[in-house]
């Protein structure tokens, strides 16, 4: 857990104004929560950071680390329980990839042979074969390759709390994703308190359970993204977050909490009037053709059946406009459908297993509701 | 950095050119001037004056590189960095001095001899070692320290892990320059009255006897050669090869 109070930090410029990078700042994180600092080029968001592992001294205030006041803990000791990743990268260039990725836990003294095994097993984290890089060097590998070191880097002797400095800036967008994925899907596991700096929106909507939005050192607004994207606290956290916020907020929702309440799953051979009385009652639209083992084989609309009651539904059925997997987000859902041209689609599960259906219709009404908390369902 | 191992290459060949035009001029030469003769007369002489000549260079360089690198780092701290500047300033303005005065100033301080032969190449060498040293480290940019004390580094280890280790290059070159002016000063030190090569030249010098100085200016050629070689090798395989410029882009 990290608790900023009142955190405060002037630049004296000589013969000048001072520069305020950080004004009155007071926010928590909790344990194991990933908190995005976010905010235009200048407005503090380095200074914050390094404030915390002391690398610059603050003005006034506290920062506690799981209620530590750090101000009674010693820079050298701290700097080695927080990992850091920096902006530039920072490798060192006499070391090889291993022994970069083995400071700290040299440092701290332990068993070499363990660090090893555990650098090894970091690269693999992050798409980089040990078996090629480990005994290069930093000016042997690409900017991308380098970054994702300096990450692996900040985690190698396991530190509870992780402090990055735009750890992914140099990644391209492919790698990137892969990385952020298996970043949250790692921090899922380890549970570490991540501070992390960007400065792109959508990198913040994606990684963060806490969103920290800064305007010249000031905090303008701190919370979870939805409640960012839904609510912005002002003007200024409007225009940064996009005119586009609402459709960033789709990303935020699994397309199972869409999914709705009736299945409307038929089998291949029932009566079409049979079904029409089911979609009659549920008020739907349409029926999803489900074959022995469950998988979605076709749909049928009530207007086809209106017209004629007398045959069975493998008569009528259309071949489906694709489907999404339920752990997909709304935003991929949206984005099939619109390449389908089609206003709905069938969600499957990792077997392909039929589970229901989405609509353009509830997704929309979705994102009229209040922001929600994660994890809420839509009944 | 790749334009600078282009030039180093190319010196290369040239000086390969150059031996083996010398070395066929040479041959010619000496046959007509009896320089073989001369050279076979005092090959014990020489023998010894290479001797000496050689262990005072290497002393001398050894030791100017080690005080150079300690002068160096201790310019580099915090506590010294006000007066750093200007030390920088008068180790520049000292290496302006003619060697020959440097080496008359140490002779009326310690008196004639090895002694002061020693320490005037002591002198000559460290200026160029002092020099890199000091820019090597200051020269280690600024996020680097920052990651190393971000990961908890004391001064100490930054120092010894970081700033030295990425600074060896550069201090390397210095090393190499130090030598180089070194033996170049060497045969003055026959001056002052203790045992080199120029012993050749400025006898040679005072009896108009061609043969001898060219013996004595070749076997000092030869000699800077010669250490510039071994050093170059030393600077190949010594430096890590992550900091080592001629491997990394050789490999
Ligand atoms: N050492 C310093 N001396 C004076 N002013 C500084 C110093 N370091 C930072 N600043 C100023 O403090 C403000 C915040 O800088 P900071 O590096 O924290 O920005 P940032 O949010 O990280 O920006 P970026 O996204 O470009 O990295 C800037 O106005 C900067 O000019
Ligand atoms: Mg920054």
């Amino acid at each position: 857990m990290i608790r900023l109070e009142n955190l405060t930090k002037h630049f004296e410029m000589p013969g000048k104004e001072p520069v305020i990078a950080a004004n009155n700042v007071s926010m928590e994180v909790g344990k194991g929560e990933i908190c995005i600092f976010l905010g235009p080029s200048g407005c503090g968001k380095t200074t914050a950071l390094k404030m915390i592992n002391k690398l610059i001294p603050k003005t006034s205030g506290k920062i506690y680390i799981d209620n530590k006041d750090t101000d009674n803990i010693d820079p050298i000791a701290l700097r080695r329980e927080i990992g850091y990743v920096i902006q530039q990268i920072g490798l060192f260039p006499n070391l090889t990839i291993e022994a970069n990725i083995c400071v700290v836990p040299d440092l701290l003294k332990m068993d070499k042979q363990q660090s090893r095994k555990k650098a090894r097993e970091l690269m693999e984290m992050v798409n980089l074969d040990p078996n090629i890089f480990l005994k290069r060097y930093p000016r042997e590998l690409s900017g991308g390759q380098q970054q994702r070191i300096g990450v692996i880097r900040a985690l190698a002797a396991d530190p509870p709390v992780m402090l990055m400095d735009e750890p992914f800036g140099a990644i391209d967008p492919i790698n990137r994703e892969v990385i952020q994925d298996e970043f949250l899907k790692m921090n899922a596991e380890l549970g570490k308190t991540v501070l992390f700096v960007s400065h792109d929106i959508d990198e913040a909507v994606k990684m963060g359970d806490q969103i920290a939005i800064f305007r010249e050192g000031i905090l303008e607004q701190c919370d979870t993204p939805d409640e960012i994207l839904a609510n912005p606290a002002n003007n200024f956290v409007k225009e940064f977050v996009g005119s586009d916020r609402a459709l960033k907020r789709l990303k935020l929702i699994p397309v199972s909490e869409a999914i709705l309440p009736f299945r409307m799953a038929v089998n291949p051979d029932d009566p079409l009037g049979k079904v029409a009385d089911k979609m009659r009652s549920r008020e739907a639209h349409i029926a999803v053709m489900v074959g022995p083992r469950g998988r979605a084989r076709g749909y049928i609309t009530k207007e086809e059946i209106n017209s004629d009651q007398s045959g069975v539904v493998s008569d009528y059925s259309d071949p489906l406009p694709g489907t999404i997997h339920e752990n997909d987000n709304l935003h991929d859902a949206v984005s099939q459908m619109y390449s389908h041209a089609t206003d709905w689609m069938p969600v499957v599960d990792d077997d392909g297993a039929y589970k229901g259906y989405i609509t353009q219709h509830i997704i929309a009404s979705l994102l009229g509701e209040a922001p929600r908390k994660r994890g809420d369902r839509i009944t | 950095m790749p334009y600078i191992i282009e030039i180093i290459n190319r010196s290369k060949t040239l000086l390969m050119y150059g031996l083996m035009a010398l070395t066929f001029l040479f041959g010619v030469f000496s046959e007509s001037s009896g320089l073989i003769k001369e050279f076979m007369d005092t090959y014990e002489d020489w023998i010894y004056l290479l001797k000496q000549n050689t262990i005072i260079v290497f002393a001398s360089g050894l030791t100017a590189s080690f005080l150079g690198i300690c002068a160096g780092i201790l310019m580099t701290r915090t506590w010294f960095k006000r007066y750093a500047e200007a030390f920088a300033q008068s180790f520049n303005i000292l290496s302006a001095v003619p060697t020959l005065a440097i080496l008359t100033i140490i002779m009326t301080l310690t008196g004639l001899g090895f002694k002061s032969a020693f320490i005037g190449l002591v002198t000559v060498t460290i200026l160029p070692v002092v020099r890199n040293t000091y820019q090597g480290i200051s020269e280690v940019p600024e996020h680097m320290i920052e990651a190393a004390s971000g990961q908890g580094m004391t001064g100490q280890q930054i120092l010894w892990k970081v700033q030295f280790p990425n600074a060896l290059y550069v201090i390397s070159a210095g090393i190499r320059t130090g030598f180089a002016l070194n033996v170049g000063t060497s045969p003055l030190i026959t001056l002052i009255a203790a045992d080199s090569l120029g012993e050749y030249i400025f006898t040679g010098i005072q009896l108009n006897d061609f043969n001898s100085l060219l013996i004595g200016s070749l076997s000092v050629a030869a000699l800077a050669i010669g250490t510039d070689f071994i050093l170059s090798k030393l600077q190949f395989w010594l430096l890590p090869k992550g900091v080592n410029p001629q491997r990394f882009v050789q490999e």
